[in-house]
């Protein structure tokens, strides 16, 4: 993994974005525009379901209308992610917020899996029977919760710098 | 006098500036969302099944919300370090820009997404608010990468 990540950021691509003094930047404000213009979404999504926002509009046309721009705001959060994590690989791979980070993202994955079933396709029968179950509102908290706490993991990353001298002993000595 | 030395505690933990951060971002993710799911709107993009003015009158509650958090952690962020930040030339156009952007919300955006306009006819006004945030975004994040001058 460290081999890659080492590979990963001694290509081409990636020395020149890191030797550029405003590519990082740049990159960082748009992974952050990300946030503040589809952030939105998933926080409106969720509250809804709640039912502390838009009560009166039907859930299955929100899910529906917003799942356009979610991907929008996926793919510019990724892409952003991924060219960060490309030019500075082996200083993620060792930094314990990334881990962090990395595994609430999974559990992101394993959240819409588990509640697509029983809640996100079923949007049109909660509100034929206008009330939403139980299940739907714990799916909704645990997103939020989720989604918190990807942005304190995020946040955290900077906060770590890896001893990289170290690292680099350690490779050598394997 | 009490009130203040905690206060001073407060501040120099290690953790405050992390966390102020961390509710900045979370204030703007709802603040500056919430503005952003009108503009999609106005651009004719995402909850077409809603009226433009529901959307606005419903959404503004939390956007009022979203931006004080985001305010309020500002000061925090502000205070820890004030001349690492108003000498710093992003910090300044970062200002401007968010003045301009509440002048556009509450003057120009706002009565015009609560007049409903016809569909299609206002996409210069979504679009003029989504750049002015992305651009206040783009500056908070040039703070920390800004030379101050001496």
């Amino acid at each position: 993994m460290m081999a890659f990540a080492q590979w990963l950021q001694a290509t081409a691509l990636f020395t020149a974005l890191r030797e550029s003094w405003y590519v990082y930047p740049v990159v960082l404000s748009l992974h952050l525009v990300a946030i503040a213009l589809f952030g939105g979404l998933i926080v409106i999504t969720d509250l809804r379901l709640l039912g502390l926002v838009l009560a009166d509009q039907p859930i299955a046309g929100m899910v529906k209308g917003l799942r356009g721009l979610k991907h929008m705001g996926a793919t510019l959060l990724f892409l952003c992610g991924i060219l960060m994590f490309g030019t500075k690989a082996e200083e993620y791979l060792t930094n314990p917020f990334f881990h962090a980070k990395m595994g609430l993202l999974m559990l992101v994955g394993v959240h819409a899996m588990a509640f697509r079933g029983s809640v996100y396709s079923k949007a049109a029968e909660f509100d034929a029977a206008g009330k939403v179950p139980g299940i739907a509102k714990v799916a909704a908290v645990i997103s939020l919760l989720l989604w918190t706490g990807l942005l304190i993991a995020g946040r955290g990353i900077g906060y770590v710098e890896p001893d990289l001298d170290r690292i680099h002993a350690q490779l050598w000595l394997r | 006098m009490e009130v203040f030395l905690q206060l001073e505690a407060i501040l120099e933990s290690p953790l405050t500036f992390p966390t102020l951060e961390c509710f900045h971002i979370a204030g703007l993710a709802v603040g500056i969302g919430t503005i952003a799911i009108v503009d999609f709107r106005l651009l004719g993009l995402g909850l077409r099944d809603q009226k433009i003015s529901t959307l606005a009158a419903n959404l503004t509650p939390l956007t009022l919300l979203g931006l004080c958090v985001t305010f309020l952690s500002a000061g925090g962020l502000f205070y820890s370090d004030p001349d690492l930040y108003y000498l710093n030339h992003s910090f300044q156009l970062k200002m401007v820009l968010l003045l301009g952007a509440l002048m556009f919300q509450f003057m120009v955006r706002q009565p015009r997404a609560l007049d409903d306009p016809p569909e299609g006819s206002a996409r210069w006004v979504g679009a003029v608010s989504l750049l002015l945030w992305a651009s206040i975004v783009f500056c908070g994040i040039f703070i920390g990468f800004t030379v101050v001058p001496e």
